[in-house]
């Protein structure tokens, strides 16, 4: 049994070329994309942020899924675009399925990251 | 674990030395308890040094502020202490969600803690599951036990073979965290057999799950609910005050309950067709264009495809099938519209009747949409602002779980975090889609709650490890491997409860010990902070109760001084027009009569009429709970004096056809199973319906005062879902009932 705690960002230094991804609502894995979340994102958007870059609170519904959609499309424009690039697709995907999944107008609105 | 030695085990149950009063000895010992506060020595032997009032000079009486916790409300109160001993129960005047009221089982709350029946030690069986072995454990024997029974599960079947049903007190967050922290997705609640179906309705009409403001209310109509007798702060009190200021209410129910008796109106509605009279109202309110067009512009989504749909619902037609006369649909649909805003469907709270539910609910939720009444005086409402926050805490990632809970994709509105005991059992005994083979409840019991207790069994057959957490040996305990007492909410010190009141309240609570814990008893904090040492992740629970509450008062600070000083914060946050100036948390962002989730996952839109099933010689099963008890916490002294067991409702004239006469014991059979309990002839109820209480036919024989008295609700009810949401449908199950011979 593998337990995952941290998920370092790879120290690679390959930087993508693209600034965005298309995503998906149906596939990707929301129980592994809150673990991700709440490892990469929410250190800097909890109530009161510990991370580098602090910035307002976040969680899956403070946005519709449409919001999310377009957030996740051009990832490229936010402040955070870095930390996002060197993540691999997949981890991308599960962190959107989950708060797409969890989104303010979605079948179960999610409070907290 | 270090075996326990043979002499450490005992038997428990009716043979059992210290358990064996007789009805009028257990009543005379109440009675002692009861004369505590005149002075009398009372129950030693029962209790603990510290609560034995055998002194002999009497100490002064102190004031201590708590939070009830006989039933889900957890009304403010202030228990006053003599020798170390609670003597009396009062409300707390200050507490408005409950308007300052205590009801009989807030006051019967020091039978609750002085119960002889109460868990005294952790245990573990050693015989057949139900046999009543028991042997004695030491917590350290008992928390070693249960560590090693986790990890074993979890090695063979991953972190999500152990299910949690952490329940509804105010240390369940506890287990939840530790659920989450050991690293599974498999948790569940007693809600699941309750208000699902009406919070996904509602969810699924206006993002929100919504406060009825009674208080303010002109016009209400009741249907699907018994909030005057099944007690709901503060709408129980202020149902009455309303109707003092001129409401009026309007009950649909097959039986004439309590709210019925208070009612303008009551009509003895054929069960299952709830729906058949709200589609008929809302074509009238629509065909007559009875609501409010500004309202309706900014507001409502769907409004002409719902015209249209309900077009065919005409009163005539719902007459047919709900038995209430056309004119008077008619009239009723005026009147509540005249009304409007302040008027009401009232939403409600268990909602676990039917397999279509949710869109039962969603027709009550459209109404009033139609009603304008959302967000305004005397309508429905939004959750207030608390400020009480959720402490964060880290949860892992198992890359061998799998990839969701257990009833994951059974139902298209299932709630994630609450799921469905209903299909979590059914995916259990079939071991699919993966086995679940352990299970930790906590003041949770499906034994006696959870329809067709034939399949709880058979489920249990399927895990190798159940632990349950209670204060007393109830049926879920009884078929247990290893038991743990709990403490009543009189001992022990709790976190921070945020509360919703409607208009009269969002406020803030928390319980300070009143008295010291008795027996062996160790709250939830305490065993996962001992647990999560055993299982490796320690960090988790390195908090004290002090620090959690800070943090969960981090944004309220005032609120610490609000609640040592009243027993309760108020938060003076926005009670109406929260949502006048943002949208909704809906796909359209108003309130949805077309729900378009449900078009694009082939579900109906909008509600669509489904007749209930009836058969020829059979009667439809209604179960319900009275205001002296809350589901199946039946075993009180003081409270079993109002009602010591349950009986059959039955209509008279159907009991005629049938020869069957008031008093004599007769059988409920269903495809589930079969209870026998005496038949009470009754004309308030109607004629293709017969109805049973819940908590009583207990099969734990530590549960003196209901063991085998009456019938368990669990033992005849069929399990069924709905559709929806995947709440258990309790209302779907059709009986025969016979005279019972021999």
């Amino acid at each position: 049994m593998k337990k995952q705690t941290f998920i370092g960002f790879a120290a690679a230094l390959i930087l993508v070329s693209y600034v965005g991804i298309s995503v998906a609502s149906e596939i990707g894995n929301a129980r592994k994309g809150r673990f991700l979340f709440r490892q990469n994102c929410r250190p800097c958007h909890m109530e009161n942020p510990v991370g580098a870059k602090p910035a307002h609170y976040l969680g899956p519904d403070a946005k519709t899924q449409v919001e999310w959609k377009a957030v996740f499309e051009s990832y490229g424009d936010l402040p955070c675009k870095d930390e996002w690039s060197k993540m691999s697709d997949e981890d991308r995907q599960d962190i959107f399925r989950y708060v797409h999944d969890g989104a303010k107008d979605s079948p179960t609105p999610a409070k907290c990251g | 674990m270090k075996p326990a030695t043979d002499s450490s085990t005992r038997e428990h149950g009716m043979k059992t030395e210290a358990k064996t009063l007789s009805r009028r000895g257990f009543l005379q010992a109440s009675a002692a308890v009861a004369a505590t506060a005149a002075g009398v020595p009372a129950l030693k032997g029962y209790v603990s040094s510290a609560h034995a009032a055998g002194v002999a000079q009497q100490a002064p009486i102190t004031s201590h502020y708590t939070v009830c916790d006989m039933c889900f409300n957890r009304c403010g109160m202030i228990a006053q202490v003599q020798n170390g001993r609670v003597v009396k129960l009062d409300p707390n005047p200050k507490f408005l969600k409950s308007r300052g009221m205590l009801c009989a089982r807030g006051n019967a709350a020091v039978e609750h803690l002085y119960d002889p029946d109460r868990l005294k030690t952790p245990l573990l069986r050693k015989g057949a599951r139900g046999e009543g072995k028991w042997q004695q454990l030491t917590w350290e024997q008992a928390l070693d036990h249960t560590a090693e029974q986790f990890t074993r599960i979890a090695e063979k079947y991953t972190r999500c073979g152990v299910m949690f049903s952490p329940g509804s007190d105010m240390q369940s967050q506890f287990l939840n965290r530790f659920a989450e922290v050991f690293g599974s997705y498999n948790i569940t609640s007693h809600e699941t057999l309750c208000l699902l179906s009406k919070n996904r309705a509602y969810l699924d009409t206006f993002g929100e799950t919504p406060y009825a403001d009674v208080l303010y209310s002109k016009y209400i109509i009741i249907a699907g609910a018994n909030p005057l007798e099944a007690i709901i702060t503060p709408d129980t009190i202020d149902l009455m005050e309303a109707r003092k200021n001129g409401c009026k209410i309007v009950v649909l129910d097959p039986r004439y309950t309590k709210t019925a008796a208070l009612a303008d109106e009551w009509f003895a509605i054929r069960p299952g067709t709830d729906m058949a009279f709200f589609l008929a109202l809302t074509s009238v309110i629509t065909e007559e264009r009875l609501y409010d067009p500004d309202f309706a512009e900014k507001m409502l989504f769907g409004l002409d495809e719902y015209a249209a749909h309900v077009r065919q619902y005409t009163p005539e037609w719902a007459a047919g099938e709900c038995g209430i006369p056309a004119q008077d649909i008619r009239r009723i649909a005026r009147e509540i519209a005249a009304a409007a805003p302040a008027s009401m469907i009232y939403p409600g709270r268990r909602s676990s009747d039917y397999e279509d539910s949710t869109q039962i609910r969603r027709s009550m939720a459209i109404a009033n949409a139609l009603l304008s009444n959302w967000d305004r005086p005397g309508g429905v409402l939004a959750a207030r602002e608390v400020g009480v926050r959720a402490p964060y805490f880290d949860v892992p990632w198992y890359d061998d779980n799998p990839a969701d809970r257990i009833d994951h994709g059974m139902a298209p509105g299932l709630i994630h975090h609450e799921g469905s005991f209903k299909l979590m059992r059914d995916a259990i005994i079939k071991g699919e889609p993966y086995p679940i083979r352990g299970w930790f409840t906590f003041k949770t019991n499906f034994m006696q709650t959870a329809a067709n207790r034939n399949k709880t069994l058979e489920m249990l057959n399927h895990l190798d490890f159940v632990v349950n957490a209670d204060i007393v040996m109830s049926d879920t305990a009884w078929y247990s491997d290893l038991v743990l007492p709990s403490p009543s909410f009189l001992e022990r010190n709790d976190p921070v409860s945020a509360l919703q009141g409607s208009s009269a309240c969002a406020c803030a609570v928390w319980r300070d010990a009143v008295v010291p814990a008795m027996y062996e008893c160790r709250d939830m904090l305490w065993i996962c902070t001992e647990l999560s040492k055993r299982l490796g992740f320690p960090e988790s629970f390195d908090f004290t109760l002090d620090e959690y509450r800070k943090s969960q008062l981090e944004s309220i600070p005032e609120a610490f001084e609000a609640i040592k000083a009243d027993g309760v914060y108020y938060n003076p946050s926005k009670v109406y027009g929260i949502y006048f100036d943002s949208p909704l948390k809906t796909q359209a962002q108003k309130i949805e009569l077309f729900n378009q989730r449900y078009a694009h996952e082939g579900l109906d839109p909008m509600p669509v009429y489904k007749a209930p099933r009836r058969k020829e010689g059979a009667f439809r099963l209604v179960v319900g709970r009275t205001a002296f008890f809350t589901h199946s916490n039946t075993n009180n002294a003081l409270l079993i004096e109002f009602k010591d067991e349950n009986t059959l409702w039955m209509h008279p004239r159907p009991a005629a056809k049938l020869g069957l006469k008031d008093g004599e014991m007769v059988e409920v059979e269903s495809s589930a199973g079969k209870v026998a309990l005496a038949l009470r002839l009754f004309e308030g109820m109607e004629e293709e319906t017969v109805y049973m209480a819940t908590g009583f036919g207990a099969l734990s024989p530590e549960l003196r005062l209901v063991h085998n008295r009456g019938a368990s609700i669990a033992e005849v009810l069929e399990d069924h879902s709905d559709f929806i949401s995947g709440n258990m449908a309790m209302h779907e199950t059709l009986v025969t009932v016979t005279r019972r011979v021999g």
